[in-house]
């Protein structure tokens, strides 16, 4: 488990992370949303390890991390970033390689093959393995990251570690069939490895049907956080996204659907405000 | 094929030599002056030809990663003009000040004096991009851009004032050449720049990784900043090391690493051992035709790398743009 404790982050001077306190629990997805300049990415960053905390504690199982080298820290988490750009044309099998490099011992050729093939398998790129990662469409190359996460996360498994993977926005860019593409693989990490994920979603309706935990992000502070039927309610979204929206239950998966509202007139007959 | 194109440096010169002469010379330690050129001259020559090359080509390739553009080559970080800038100087005031030196000192004081401005130059722009621990590439490259300016502006300064004697020397110095090596020199230079080789390839996967970004790297458990400064340092000392031996041999950075990408792919594991083979073939052969050529009189090498590697360079930069591949 992965523990905040009163985390502030400030960045040119500014707190843009004031005070969260808030678990990642291993086996179980944790979703994170909030509005633009909410301090979504900076929480992500702190708890990746590419931005220091200026106050507070962040222990990994126990651990404080400032105590956990970067090599130690990349055999416990892998991270699907926003956008990767490459300069330079490498085949998507070296792409994926990469997740590799964190392992305490080189795996041997055959090892390392088989590792390769099972997580582009899993991500419906097996056939794509040679060609060069910029020839991928967004929606491949996020799947190459994520294999390279699978690998990455494998090769450095442990019994005694709890593992955790992060995404920033993995669905952005991404048509609606890609999003369940990827969405599925993540669960089938979830629930086959016990791996903890942690993502940051701007799409309230799937945050909603992903989600174990969901976090309500505002002004720097976790303001609400729980299951998705307890904290997603229209005041608290109205609270934290300033929308206005009507909560439903969802016809099929039973959890909660959320349509939204925008606050204008013109296009919300509700709002009788003007 | 590096051990052929050396076989091969060691026959052809300005003084042809058949194969069983060459023998004769190596075998028969009476051979006199034959034994004396190919052992005395032309061997050590060759020797650090493939040496330079090597360096020259693995850390070209390093930059190009580290910097995360295939358009960066060594005099990026400044290395190249501070050794020009600091050279310069040790030749026009070699004049005034160390006139009652032996010219062998005086080729000692260049040497020693680009070694040291190369490395002093790159450390001035390393310190003036990093901030808290953290180096910022692009600022690197802009500042890198800047003194390389300000130092070719001073070096500009002292050749208006030097003398034609001074300018020739200049001159010649900056176009490169082997001509002066002997095994003295390179006793000197080999474990030098074999062991920065050798750190380098070290740092194949960490190169791999920084490809895909800094923070990427970072996510995988490289230490990007400590792989930075090592990179920055190892190719700083080769190439002020290479500049100082031989003057500035441009072009070999640059195109042996594209060529062999095209050939194998970008994976650094690959690249970089590559590299340091194509990097020692590519001198041999260009030093080699850089003597004979004009026989009995030499060619500097700098002009030779930089004729056939921009003319190959255009080459392979039009042919990947028709294959649509991405260099």
């Amino acid at each position: 488990m992965i523990s905040l404790k009163n985390v502030i982050v400030k960045k040119g001077g500014q707190q843009i992370v004031r005070g969260a306190s808030f678990k990642i629990k291993p086996g179980r997805i944790t979703v994170l949303l909030g509005r633009n300049g909410a301090g979504k990415s900076t929480v992500f960053e702190a708890i990746t390890g590419s931005n220091k905390i200026s106050g507070g504690q962040i222990l990994w199982d126990g651990e404080p991390m400032n105590r956990l080298s970067s090599h130690a820290l990349a055999q416990r988490r892998a991270v699907i970033s926003q956008s990767v750009s490459l300069h330079f044309p490498l085949r998507v099998k070296e792409v994926v390689e990469m997740g590799c490099y964190a392992a305490e011992q080189a795996l041997s050729t055959q090892k390392k093959e088989a590792l390769l093939d099972y997580a582009l398998s899993k991500t419906a790129l097996l056939d794509k393995k040679e060609q060069t990662y910029q020839t991928l469409s967004g929606g491949e190359q996020k799947r190459a990251m994520l294999a390279k996460c699978m690998v990455q996360l494998h090769a450095t498994r442990r019994a005694d570690k709890h593992q955790y993977l992060f995404m920033d926005e993995p669905s952005a860019h991404l048509d609606i069939t890609q999003q369940y593409k990827l969405l599925e693989t993540i669960q089938f990490l979830v629930r086959r490895w016990q791996i903890g994920v942690f993502v940051i979603l701007h799409d309230i309706n799937l945050a909603a049907q992903l989600a174990d935990d969901i976090l309500l992000m505002r002004s720097g502070q976790i303001i609400h956080q729980g299951s998705p039927v307890d904290v997603l309610t229209a005041s608290n979204l109205r609270e934290a996204l300033d929308i206005q929206c009507m909560v439903q239950q969802h016809p099929v998966l039973g959890g909660p659907h959320i349509i939204s509202l925008p606050e204008t007139t013109v296009f919300n007959p509700l709002n009788n405000r003007a | 094929m590096l051990l052929l194109a050396m076989i091969a440096a060691l026959f052809l010169g300005a003084y042809q030599l058949n194969p069983r002469e060459v023998m004769n010379a190596i075998i028969d330690t009476n051979a006199g002056t034959n034994r004396f050129l190919i052992l005395q001259i032309r061997a050590p020559r060759i020797l650090l030809a493939a040496l330079t090359g090597a360096g020259l080509a693995v850390s070209g390739a390093a930059i190009q990663g580290l910097f995360r553009n295939p358009l960066a080559d060594q005099t990026l970080i400044g290395v190249t003009s501070g050794a020009m800038l600091f050279a310069v100087l040790s030749i026009v005031l070699a004049g005034s000040l160390l006139s009652w030196f032996s010219v062998f000192f005086r080729q000692a004081s260049i040497a020693i004096f680009a070694f040291l401005g190369g490395l002093a130059t790159t450390f001035l722009v390393y310190r003036l991009s990093s901030k808290q621990g953290r180096t910022e590439v692009t600022t690197m490259l802009l500042a890198g851009i800047a003194i390389s300016a300000f130092a070719a502006a001073v070096s500009g300064v002292f050749i208006y004032i030097s003398d034609d004697q001074q300018l020739r020397d200049i001159t010649f110095w900056s176009l490169g050449s082997m001509s002066g090596a002997n095994w003295g020199q390179f006793m000197l230079v080999a474990p030098i720049i074999l062991f920065c080789i050798l750190v380098l390839l070290r740092y194949s996967t960490a190169l791999n990784a920084i490809l895909l970004g800094e923070k990427e790297a970072s996510y995988l458990g490289i230490q990007v900043e400590r792989v930075k400064s090592q990179v920055i340092l190892l190719t700083a000392l080769i190439v002020g090391v290479c500049i100082a031996m031989s003057g500035i041999i441009g072009f070999v950075g640059l195109i042996i690493p594209h060529f062999l990408r095209l050939i194998q792919g970008t994976d650094y594991r690959l690249l970089l051992k590559n590299a340091a083979l194509g990097g020692a073939i590519f001198l041999v052969v260009a030093d080699t035709l850089a003597r004979t050529i004009v026989a009995p009189a030499e060619l500097p090498i700098g002009i030779l790398t930089s004729l056939v590697g921009a003319p190959f360079f255009l080459w392979l930069l039009l042919r990947s743009k028709s294959q649509k591949l991405v260099i």
